[in-house]
């Protein structure tokens, strides 16, 4: 019993990521924080395919990138930059914002 | 023979109970945040017609921190009591969390949960829990699963390693109210294969939340998690009440 559920966790664990590997390497785009504003504040994305953001902080203090449409919060230190992988979306307009500075620092992602 | 069972549900509860008595039940997140700092306090309490299920409580106060993209650590001071008996310190517990794959990568969000707890009554063990943590997100919805494994170890560990598991499926609707469903179970020693009405095992709805108090002028976030566990086995309490509050913020 004890080895048969050792066992299944493995399995689990090993299994589980490996079952939707994207084919391709998903297209990459870039976002950089500046005076506590995204640039740029809107991206065009294709609908129903993995991407990644680059989002390079180039304030001196930290940013929160935070979205409650694609459910992602992710800290990005002053100076340094942190990518987000989003698995594919489906059409509309994805909001996000900084949590540090939500009055000047909004954004949209538009998946079509 | 209703005494006989009542007599081995009793033993069963005991043993059940016998670890970390009423550890307040929480789901763990693979995902971790480096430079975040928590602040945690949780509680439950139970509620049943049979004297022996009712009335255990769990009391949790824990600080944690994210201290790189992958790890994050964590102490937590315990106090609890099981029905009928006194209040008291229970434990204190070192608990770490590793996120192993990046979010959103793959279809499930692998992280890995390793945890040692110091038994601080008399006699009691130390205990080392341990496990995977997956989630998958898909759409709106969230299914987090964690399959852990306990081991008593120490000068007074006594019973066989255990397998517990804690499952929440939600609905990410708003920030502030996300309602879900929250499922755990504590299986027994697993040496001994436990009769399923001899294993606790419990559902019910959760709900989580969180706000933000940037807008108050005041950094962080404040987030909960209520809900209401039914038992589903006869070890199982009728109605567990648990609750959490987490102030969460960032050191850069």
């Amino acid at each position: 019993m004890f080895r048969r559920i050792l066992f299944s966790c493995a399995l689990l664990v090993c299994l589980a990521p490996l079952s939707a590997k994207a084919a391709e390497e998903p297209k990459s785009y870039t976002i950089t924080i500046k005076d506590h504003r995204f640039t740029p504040s809107e991206i065009k994305v294709p609908a129903g395919q993995k991407i990644k953001l680059l989002v390079k902080n180039d304030d001196a203090t930290a940013e929160e990138f935070e979205s409650h449409d694609l459910h992602r919060e992710k800290v990005i230190p002053g100076g340094s930059d942190a990518v987000i992988t989003l698995r594919p979306l489906d059409k509309g307009t994805y909001k996000f914002f900084g949590e540090f500075h939500e009055e000047t620092a909004q954004g949209k992602i538009i998946a079509e | 023979m209703i005494r006989l069972l009542n007599a081995r549900s009793a033993l069963a509860l005991a043993l059940l109970f016998s670890g970390s008595a009423f550890a307040v039940p929480s789901i763990k997140s693979p995902i971790v945040t480096k430079g975040e700092a928590e602040i945690e306090l949780g509680a439950d309490g139970t509620s049943d017609a049979d004297k022996a299920k009712d009335g255990g409580h769990g009391l949790t106060l824990e600080f944690g921190y994210g201290v790189t993209d992958h790890w994050f650590t964590e102490f937590e001071t315990e106090w609890s009591n099981d029905p009928g008996e006194r209040f008291r310190h229970e434990a204190v517990a070192w608990e770490n969390r590793f996120q192993i794959l990046p979010q959103g990568e793959y279809l499930v969000d692998l992280g890995f949960f390793a945890e040692y707890e110091f038994g601080t009554r008399p006699h009691s063990a130390d205990e080392i829990k341990f496990g995977p943590i997956l989630q998958s997100t898909i759409g709106n919805f969230r299914v987090t699963a964690n399959p852990f494994m306990s081991v008593e170890v120490g000068a007074h560990s006594e019973a066989a390693p255990e397998f517990s598991y804690g499952v929440r499926a939600e609905y990410l609707w708003k920030q502030a109210f996300n309602p879900g469903v929250e499922f755990y179970g504590k299986m027994g020693e697993i040496a001994d294969g436990s009769r399923l009405s001899e294993q606790d095992h419990s559902l019910g709805p959760v709900a989580t939340g969180s706000v933000s108090l940037h807008s108050l002028g005041l950094p962080g976030k404040l987030g909960y998690e209520a809900g209401v566990l039914f038992g589903v086995t006869d070890a199982a309490p009728a109605r567990t009440f648990k609750g959490k509050l987490e102030y969460e913020f960032t050191f850069n």
